[in-house]
């Protein structure tokens, strides 16, 4: 009897903690408007609470192996770190280095080419893609009507339990959507609530003058392409937003990506090719690969002495957001325990 | 008394005029032929024949037209004709009057390529949107071809929507009242124009997908 009463008590508990963590949109008053149009998906709890299962429910795979948090990874920033590039359904290895995900509803196009131009549409991506996830869209929809589980929950968020492609999309875009980063040691500073150390304050000056006009305050990115020196890898191939546009002017032009949680997100760079942060900051401060397409503010080596690096890594690492990495309302959502009641 | 009923009848709103339903319904033929999907059809080109295995386009914003005026349309927007779907193939529509000529667009406009996922025949459950890009595919038509020396089976997926290479194009054509309207797409008007020393194969936008999707705009035919 005790023991029972115990077990109830835990799923009390349980469930009263899985109703406190909800999942919000929220501006920073220093972020600029955002990009996302809300009110073509509105944002409520329940669709918010799919987005997040489908986002960890490897039954987005062909082989139900895979899911979007195989490679985007909630203590990684959602990125995968270790891994250049990243491993897909069956073993298969992709061509590009996963990017973290956080901030999404300021950035106006997706993947490292800018390919895709809206977050909600994105999913369709890697979910089709034969080495990724490897599943037809149609394919899936009719998988999860099959399931009450999830028709239960499409009923919940979308008040219609017939599962559409449309409704798949924009559960997964909500949830990204509330991946927040702004409670980094920057931000603090920004709302007047911390100071940076004599050395991050020096490495502050030295990004402001070398780096901020790509990697723009306070998102760290101006969501634009460059070409940053970077030789082709001869393996891979990957000519970057050219593949998009067409355009020769776009040629190893890749998107320029933020600079928060760079502790997680390593390796760094389209391929992945640079593991430390140090070697990112050595790559800045040596001769680039000369092509057409090259940045001209990378023409010539930045003259960062080795004390200023560390002083511009000391900054760097300002950036790092420990609440928004152990956020568990980002994380593996309970309904998906094996012994779940609700599944 | 009768002054005032006068007055109460010029009040009344005129006679509405009568609404009436067609239907228009949209095939693909190979020299005047109904063409089925998986069967040979001689071009009438030399030994040249074509066999569709999938033939699945978007029109859009049907209207009617008396000159310029708008008289008639479906109740949708988008529809997605599918031959390997019969129910796809009819589209009920409601006009008010006369009307002369037919206007629709091959394709799915550059706003709802910009926006997010849509519903209906825009859910990219129905396999027409490109999933490497954004972006609607406004057609896909495939199939293998005898006649060219290059390649046996030919892969059009035409779609893009940034200028100069979009590819949702407006197709108008004279068209009686009538309350069938046959819309053919002349699949040996297209395949005279896709001549065989082009690419068999086209599945990203640009110059070639405008291309093809301008030859696939011109061999609409009303067959009335």
């Amino acid at each position: 009897m005790r023991s029972r009463l115990v077990v109830i008590g835990c799923c009390l508990l349980l469930s009263a903690s899985v109703a406190m963590q909800t999942n919000t949109f929220r501006q920073a008053s220093y972020f600029p408007p955002t990009s996302y149009n809300f009110d073509e998906n509105p944002l409520t709890d329940a669709k918010v609470a799919l987005g997040r299962i489908l986002f960890y429910d490897p039954i987005l795979s062909a082989d139900s192996t895979i899911s979007c948090a195989s490679c985007h990874s909630s203590y990684n920033a959602f990125s995968h770190t270790d891994h250049k590039l990243s491993h897909g359904i069956r073993g298969e290895i992709g061509t590009r280095n996963a990017p973290a995900l956080f901030n999404l509803a300021w950035k106006e196009s997706f993947m490292w080419d800018g390919a895709i131009h809206q977050l909600d549409v994105q999913a369709l991506a890697p979910i089709n893609n034969v080495i990724e996830m490897d599943m037809s869209t149609a394919d899936l929809v009719s998988r999860l009507q099959k399931s009450a589980f999830y028709r239960k929950l499409f009923f919940q968020a979308f008040n219609d339990s017939v599962i559409t492609g449309q409704h798949l999309l924009q559960a997964l875009g909500a949830f990204q959507v509330t991946l927040i980063s702004d409670h980094s040691k920057y931000d603090s500073v920004q709302l007047g609530t911390a100071q940076f150390t004599e050395q991050e304050a020096a490495g502050y000056q030295l990004f402001k003058q070398y780096c901020n006009s790509c990697h723009t305050e306070p998102l760290f990115t101006n969501e634009g392409f460059a070409n940053n020196g970077l030789a082709p890898d001869p393996q891979l191939h990957d000519a970057g937003r050219y593949r998009i546009t067409g355009n020769p002017s776009d040629s190893l032009k890749f998107a320029i990506p933020s600079l928060r949680n760079l502790s997680y997100t390593y390796p760094y760079m389209h391929d992945g090719r640079f593991a430390q942060l140090r070697q990112v900051l050595d790559h800045y401060t040596s001769e680039k690969y000369f092509s057409a397409t090259l940045d001209p503010s990378l023409n010539h080596a930045f003259p960062l002495s080795s004390n200023d690096k560390v002083d511009m890594i000391a900054f760097l690492l300002t950036l790092d957001d420990k609440q928004f990495v152990f956020n568990k309302a980002y994380q593996f959502p309970p309904e998906l325990l094996p012994n779940s009641k609700t599944r | 008394m009768i002054p005032y009923l006068f007055t109460l009848l010029s009040l009344l709103p005129a006679k509405p005029e009568k609404l009436s339903y067609g239907t228009i319904t949209f095939n693909a033929t190979m020299q005047g032929e109904p063409m089925q999907l998986h069967t040979m059809y001689a071009t009438g080109h030399g030994n040249d024949s074509v066999s569709l295995s999938t033939c699945k386009f978007y029109i859009v914003d049907i209207v009617l037209l008396d000159g310029s005026k708008v008289v008639g349309e479906p109740e949708l927007k988008y529809i997605l004709i599918d031959l390997s779907d019969s129910s796809s193939l009819n589209i009920p529509f409601v006009y008010k009057g006369h009307f002369n000529g037919i206007r629709f667009t091959l394709g799915v406009d550059s706003a709802t390529n910009m926006s997010g996922p849509k519903a209906g025949a825009l859910d990219p459950v129905n396999g027409m949107y490109w999933t490497w890009q954004s972006g609607y595919i406004n057609a896909k038509i495939e199939g293998i071809r005898t006649g060219c020396d290059t390649a046996r089976e030919f892969l059009y997926h035409i779609g893009g929507y940034h200028a100069p290479d979009q590819t949702a194009l407006v197709t108008y054509r004279i068209c009686k009242t009538s309350e069938k309207i046959n819309v053919t797409l002349d699949m040996e008007r297209f395949f005279s124009t896709v001549t065989c020393d082009m690419d068999a194969t086209v599945q990203i936008p640009g110059a070639k997908a405008h291309a093809l999707a301008a030859y696939m705009s011109a061999s609409f035919v009303i067959n009335q």
